[in-house]
């Protein structure tokens, strides 16, 4: 298993933060907010899930542990086979995957 | 695979690697440290050993002080055990009598060892922690904060006002989670 890029596969993505907690040198920022379920009956306890806005990744800080792959209880994140691309500052080297 | 472990006095450490050695377990596979905050006040030391690479070995195993701790090097037996100790020397704050002084991966000059649980990374305590969002918000809840593990929680270590942290609450608090209210 060649690791040199992680991709997000963003319908299997649920907002859970659990990669972003896992990261050692947190390098994954995510943002969501919730909406309410189309098909739930609306009401004072509407049901809600959570919609992902942005999935950010620091290439800079990235260690290509694959710690995010592993704990991934949705399969979201998965090896890539390119490297992610240069750039000439640190700060260009933040990604948003999607 | 299952190594024997052998727990020896501080103060037998090298003779006992010496054993080892002249009891023909002669290939050194490494040496390390384990900080033992709140469970009692040492560092555990360990060295493994074996007859041969793929063998089941012995670990050897004692404890030293966490502040102050001094151990005979074990260089003479293995060489290359000098490099670990000097990592364990950088990173615990472990003397080791008799070996390589020279820090292996700090700059000279630099204060603390980083690898001591109460070693606050300064660096982690000033930047915001992307995962203390919950799930649908927007920017981190005030109300059910988390911590990172390795960052304090600043009820146990920082703005704490009256007793300090007992050892087994500063233990439990460098594995992260959500912060405990205040009893």
């Amino acid at each position: 298993m060649t690791h040199a890029r992680i991709r997000l596969v963003t319908d299997r993505c649920t907002s859970c933060m659990i990669c972003a907690r896992e990261c050692p040198t947190w390098c994954i920022g995510i943002s969501s907010h919730t909406e309410p379920l189309p098909d739930s009956p609306p009401g004072p306890r509407q049901r809600t899930h959570h919609v992902l806005d942005s999935f950010t990744l620091d290439w800079s800080l990235c260690m290509y542990c694959g710690i995010c792959i592993e704990e991934c209880p949705f399969d979201a994140l998965e090896w890539d086979t390119e490297v992610p691309r240069a750039t000439a500052s640190a700060a260009a080297m933040t990604e948003e995957l999607t | 695979m299952a190594d024997e472990i052998r727990a020896v006095a501080a103060a037998d450490w090298a003779e006992a690697a010496a054993a080892l050695h002249a009891a023909g377990i002669r290939w050194f596979d490494w040496l390390g440290a384990v900080d033992e905050i709140g469970r009692e006040d040492a560092i555990r030391i360990m060295l493994r050993a074996a007859p041969e690479p793929d063998a089941d070995g012995v670990r050897l195993e004692t404890r030293v002080p966490r502040s102050g701790g001094t151990l005979a090097s074990v260089r003479a037996v293995w060489a290359g055990a000098a490099w670990h100790e000097r990592e364990v020397a950088d990173f615990f704050g472990v003397a080791f009598a008799g070996g390589d002084p020279r820090p292996l991966l700090l700059r000279p000059g630099t204060a603390g060892h980083p690898l001591l649980r109460d070693a606050v990374l300064a660096a982690r305590a000033v930047r915001p922690w992307p995962g203390a969002k919950e799930p649908g918000d927007v920017v981190a809840a005030g109300r059910r904060r988390m911590v990172p593990p390795g960052v304090p929680d600043p009820a146990i270590w920082g703005e704490r006002t009256g007793s300090p942290a007992e050892p087994e609450e500063i233990a439990a608090s460098v594995a992260g989670g959500r912060v405990r209210g205040r009893r």
